[in-house]
């Protein structure tokens, strides 16, 4: 059986994520950088933490969707006298108690898991409807996260869980085809917008193992996301570099009007 | 307040919420919406102007659950919850 893994092993990227991020912003022209996404479960947390323990820290709480923003350079919710580019956050950290419950760092309070808070906010005519849609937004188990590493793709420490891309549909709808370029297929999306960064398109692509996409929520464009022309996609960190040379390819496939008269 | 318990982290409730009286109109969104009974309204002494009459007041702020219920509904934008509107 293999021993526990070398440092190097750990953290050591395996791909080259300035060259890929490079290319994704020039080839959809991205106002920001896509983000990178690590995760570390509880279950091993104190031999992964110590490999991200020089990495900055937030100055005072903050929710994720804002970590989000920070690191990619669009705002500095950190707290901090200079913005950024990787941050580690811990439970003690966030402001939003539905954005860490939803990646695992402990279980929801009790108003929001039963259905009352969004019952409280009109937003179901009942609670069993507010209790049955809560359960069903994609989240990891009660406690086994304990630490999430947030940052800037281009600066990435380590291979990313998750890579999240901003940018507005016609971006977005870039990725779609290259997505399937070589296996075929339909992007079955899941979507609601709640919990958009967190839920949507951080735990739903590592939960199903395939791209999401989603419209974000409404927490995050009133805490973060301040252009209502984005949008995001998820990405599972180990997808993205052939997402990125599909995407590439796609540049010089025939257009259709290069094909035979009869065949466009 | 005691802390909820999970597998191995806890989630504790509280937090710092300050509510700036010039932007509060007292219209009792946040206290209706708040599950945990954090706000209450309060008259403000001597206020003369029928629609300033009360404010919101943070009587419980060790029971807030961070649900930022309160932020996403109050429209004059007049609550901060540990400095974050």
């Amino acid at each position: 059986m293999a021993g526990p893994l070398l440092k190097e092993q750990l953290i050591k990227p395996k791909y080259d994520w300035k060259k890929l991020t490079d290319q994704i912003v020039e080839k959809l022209e991205l106002k920001y950088e896509p983000v990178g996404i690590y995760l570390i479960p509880a279950k091993h947390a104190e031999r992964y933490e110590k490999f991200f323990e020089n990495f900055a820290k937030p100055n005072g709480r903050l929710t994720y969707c804002q970590a989000v923003d920070t690191v990619r350079g669009a705002a500095n919710y950190s707290k901090l006298p200079e913005r950024p580019d990787v941050l580690v956050l811990k439970a003690k950290d966030f402001l939003c108690s539905a954005g860490a419950a939803n990646l695992g760092f402990y279980d929801l309070p009790e108003p929001i898991k039963n259905g009352e808070r969004d019952f409280l906010l009109r937003r179901f005519p009942s609670i069993e409807t507010s209790k049955v849609t809560r359960e069903m937004i994609p989240h990891f188990e009660a406690g086994s996260t304990s630490s999430v590493v947030v940052f800037k793709l281009s600066k990435a420490p380590v291979d990313p869980h998750i890579v999240l891309v901003f940018g507005n549909p016609a971006q977005i709808l870039s990725l779609e085809g290259p997505y399937v370029m070589k296996r075929g297929g339909r992007l079955e999306i899941d979507v609601l917008g709640t919990c958009g960064v967190c839920a949507e398109m951080t735990v739903s692509p590592l939960l199903n193992r395939k791209m999401n996409l989603s419209t974000l929520c409404g927490g995050a464009r009133s805490h973060a996301f301040k252009d209502p022309t984005e949008m995001g996609a998820g990405v599972p960190g180990i997808e993205f570099p052939e997402l990125v040379e599909n995407l590439l390819a796609r540049q010089n496939i025939p257009k259709r009007q290069d094909l035979p008269k009869e065949l466009q | 307040m005691e802390a909820i318990k999970t597998n191995s982290v806890e989630f504790i409730p509280g937090a710092t919420i300050t509510i700036d009286d010039d932007r509060c109109i007292g219209c009792r969104k946040c206290v209706e919406v708040c599950p945990e009974d954090v706000y209450e309204l309060v008259r403000r002494p001597g206020e003369t102007d029928p629609n300033k009459e009360f404010k919101s007041v943070a009587v419980a702020p060790e029971k807030c659950i961070l649900c930022l219920s309160c932020l996403e509904i109050c429209a004059k934008d007049a609550i901060y919850i540990d400095g974050q509107q």
